[in-house]
């Protein structure tokens, strides 16, 4: 299924993309679109560890699925300096 | 009365007194402006001047989703603008007013909407000085470019 990812900040400056098309099995998690995109783009092998997963514009889990068509981005630390959430 | 909420991720300077004008009414009795302006230092070092970059509409959303919870928590009336693009040191780069029947409220309500936009609103800031450049991740510097540089 296809799902597209948004990219901005440091995700797309390391990349040089504003978004990327990927192609996930049926059942993927956002865990799964996350490492679909790192195979894409190593260079953003931080993301798991750093970031938080959204899907289709709100925070999300790791283990949610992901559907046809989502719009799902992995979302590092605001600027504002908050500490780091449970990712997991 | 009109919707007493006004949300927007702009791309030009910003000035609070239309903000002001949108939060005044003729039951609120106090309205708090917040400015967050670009400061000259941070970390040790002389900032130059600041690039914004946004998930934008999901920024848009979680705005709104804060400005919503404001509202139901102190009846206020709230408008939060935050500026994307290059900024110079001393230029505001958000703004936050809020209008409540009293100053308490008021006051209350515009901390929570700016501390809570800045755990939760999908915008980072690029902080560029003379030599250096990073995007400011929470407590963190992150590099800018593919090579870690």
């Amino acid at each position: 299924m296809h799902v597209r990812v948004e990219l901005f900040g440091r995700t797309s400056s390391q990349t040089g993309e504003r978004s990327v098309d990927l192609e996930v099995a049926p059942g993927a998690t956002l865990r799964d679109v996350a490492k679909a995109l790192v195979l894409r783009h190593p260079v953003l092998d931080w993301i798991l560890a750093v970031c938080r997963p959204a899907r289709n514009l709100e925070y999300a889990r790791w283990s949610d699925l992901a559907a046809e068509g989502d719009e799902i981005s992995f979302i590092p630390p605001v600027s504002g300096g908050c500490p780091l959430e449970e990712v997991g | 009365m009109s919707s007493p909420i006004l949300v927007q991720v702009i791309d030009t300077p910003l000035d609070p007194a239309p903000l002001v004008r949108f939060a005044e009414a003729p039951e609120m009795g106090a309205v708090v402006t917040f400015s967050g302006n670009v400061r000259n230092h941070n970390r040790g070092r002389q900032v130059e001047y600041l690039e914004y970059d946004a998930y934008r509409p999901m920024a848009e959303r979680q705005l709104h989703a804060i400005a919503e919870e404001a509202v139901e928590r102190w009846n206020c009336r709230i408008a939060i603008q935050h500026r994307l693009g290059r900024l110079e040191v001393g230029e505001p780069s958000v703004l936050v007013v809020a209008a409540c029947a009293h100053r308490g409220d008021a006051f209350e309500a515009c901390r929570f909407a700016i501390d809570t936009l800045k755990e939760r609103v999908p915008i980072w800031k690029r902080e560029v000085w003379e030599g250096g450049e990073v995007w400011i991740e929470g407590e963190r510097d992150a590099p800018v470019s593919a090579d870690g540089s």
